[in-house]
Parts: C-alpha cells; sequence; structure tokens
C-alpha cells in the first residue's frame, strides 16, 4: 500500500496541494480574514489554512495552541521544539512538516548535519546525547502516548532539561500529532 | 482558569503540574476554547457523533480518562461507522491516507467543512492523549 512516507525527505521547501474543497478568498468574511491573519503571514495564499478556515474559530483557537507552543518566549530552546516536531514528523510520514521545521530547527542554530542525517537517515541515526533523548521521547510520545516512561524523562533531566522545559517538548510533540494528522490527511506534498 | 487538561489530571491550584502549565497560559485557554469550539459550535456533525468519535481516538490511544470524559455524550448515527473508521485511519495510519478517503466522507453527506471539523477533531484528541501521557510522567517522577 503506497504510503505518504514514499514521497521521501527533504530540508528543501515543498508545497501543499488539498484534497478537499478551499475557501475563495474573495468569499472570505471579515472573521475568516481576521483568523487567516492571526494563523500565519502567508495563510491567505496557503491552501492548507484556506481549508482548515472553512471552520474559523477552530482554526484560530489551533492557530493560537500552534504559536505559543512552537514560537512562546522562555521555556526550551526553540532549536529543541523543532526537532521534537521534525523528528515525529519524520516517524509518521510528514515530507512537509519535516521539511517546514527542519528549515526552522536550522534557523534556530540547530546543527544542520544532524539534521540532515534524521532526514536522510531516519530517527535512529546517530546523534548527540542531548538530541537523542529528545529525539527518542518524540518517537515514543508520538507513535503511542502509553509507550513514554519514566526512564525517557530521566534522560532529558539527565542532559540538563527542567520540568518546564520537558513540557515545552512535550507540548510540541503533541502539536505534531496534531499537525502531522491535518497535513498527511487533508492534501498532499508536492515539489515546487 | 483550567482546562479539560486540568480537570482529568485533576491538577490543583498550587501544586507542581499548576505551575508548570501556567509557564504558557495560552496553552490552557487556547486548549478548553478548542474544546468549546469542536464540541459545541455549529456543524453538521452532530454533537454525539462528534463525542463518539472523540471517545474512539481516546481509545485508539489508550487513555481511559479521556474516553471516560466523552462516552456520556457519544452516541450512534447511521453513519457513525465511516466516521470512526476515518478516525482510525488518522490516528493509527496516518500516512496511509489518500484523497478516497475523503471521498467516502462527502459520499457518507459531510460537507467539506463537516470534514474540516472532523479532521480537526481527531487531531486535538490525538493532541490531548499526548499531553496528558507526557504530564502524568512529569506529576509520577
Amino acid at each position: 500500500m503506497a504510503s505518504t512516507h514514499d514521497f521521501g525527505f527533504t530540508i528543501d521547501t515543498l508545497e501543499w496541494k488539498a484534497w478537499a474543497p478551499i475557501l475563495d478568498l474573495e468569499k472570505a468574511s471579515p472573521d475568516q480574514i481576521k483568523v487567516l491573519e492571526e494563523s500565519h503571514p502567508k495563510a491567505k495564499t496557503s491552501p492548507y489554512y484556506l481549508l482548515l478556515v472553512q471552520e474559523a474559530e477552530v482554526l484560530r483557537q489551533r492557530s493560537r495552541l500552534f504559536n505559543t507552543i512552537m514560537y512562546g518566549p522562555r521555556g526550551a530552546p526553540r532549536a529543541d521544539r523543532e526537532l521534537a516536531a521534525t523528528a515525529e514528523s519524520r516517524v509518521n510520514g510528514c515530507p512537509y512538516c519535516a521539511s517546514v521545521h527542519a528549515q526552522r530547527f536550522v534557523q534556530m542554530k540547530g546543527d544542520k548535519d544532524i539534521m540532515q542525517h534524521l532526514l536522510d537517515e531516519g530517527v535512529d541515526t546517530p546523534m548527540p546525547s542531548r538530541q537523542r533523548a529528545i529525539v527518542d521521547y518524540a518517537v515514543k510520545l508520538g507513535a503511542t502516548p502509553s509507550a513514554a516512561t519514566a526512564e525517557d524523562i530521566s534522560k532529558l533531566r539527565a542532559e540538563g532539561l527542567n520540568d518546564a522545559e520537558i513540557l515545552d517538548i512535550t507540548l510540541s510533540i503533541a502539536m505534531f500529532a496534531n499537525a502531522n494528522r491535518l497535513m498527511q490527511t487533508l492534501g498532499e506534498a508536492v515539489r515546487p | 482558569m483550567g482546562d479539560l487538561i486540568d480537570e482529568l489530571m485533576g491538577i490543583l491550584p498550587g501544586s507542581k503540574l499548576d505551575a508548570l502549565r501556567a509557564l504558557r497560559p495560552d496553552v490552557r485557554l487556547a486548549t478548553q476554547a478548542s474544546e468549546v469550539a469542536i464540541f459545541e459550535g455549529e456543524s453538521g456533525l452532530t454533537r454525539t457523533e462528534r463525542h463518539a468519535v472523540a471517545r474512539h481516538v481516546a481509545e485508539l490511544n489508550k487513555d481511559a480518562a479521556l474516553a471516560a470524559h466523552h462516552r456520556p455524550k457519544a452516541g450512534d448515527s447511521p453513519r457513525i461507522p465511516v466516521l470512526l473508521a476515518h478516525a482510525t485511519l488518522l490516528t493509527k495510519v496516518p500516512d496511509q491516507a489518500t484523497p478516497e478517503a475523503i471521498r467516502t466522507l462527502i459520499a457518507a453527506g459531510l460537507a467539506p467543512r463537516d470534514v474540516v471539523m472532523l479532521s480537526q477533531l481527531i487531531a486535538h484528541v490525538n493532541y490531548e492523549a499526548r499531553l496528558l501521557a507526557g504530564l502524568r510522567l512529569l506529576e509520577a517522577v
């Protein structure tokens, strides 16, 4: 059976094509325009957001959640949040999500070689112990929540992460359980 | 203000988890506002259908507390099997999704907007199941 893994994984910019009808921006209500503007700088030209904004209030709250989890100040370094998000996207098979968040990881001073290996070879590729602890937790909690254990938390603490930072990583993993499922099942990645 | 996560976990004001969660107040606000928008908003999906799908996603994630929250409000309908099958696909094997799966929903009478609501609902409960699991680990150790 075909799988979204088959597309392959890249750090290069991808596009996304919707499988369901999207909103015609000309017909958007003032509230829908507002939600798009709150969601993402390019939402008004994004098929993904034009699809989701058909349920405007649901998208408004989801964008608020996404933006505070991924971009909120303090707490876990943003590169760590992006690493967790990308690792989960790699395992779930969301090439679009993986490319966007691999780029953000590098922008946030994450090591590009680590990311390239993760995309090319998968989440088991060798990496330093701090990144290993984050990726292992993301893979387990992302796949089956009950698969993550106290040992995963202990390893993160041993790498110097405090509980506020571990909660931030947890939130990123939880958010990408959400994001991967929307991106993978309402449309597909396409090469520009 | 607390959210469904606080309620299901029994997180009390002044507790360790309360202090940790207070560092990201927008998470609580937006999680609860998402609950209201998804389960109480106007939709072509009935409320009992929405709760039935949520209960199913919680069960697939083996989250007994989350499933128990939705169970009393869940109900049956002729298209429930189609909705639950879609929830299983998205939750367990999202990489196997196809445009055909969406056509099946449309054929069962869902408008495009209802497909968005159903997808957001399934994605949201998957988010909650992971947040709950992570918080339980942080509480225990």
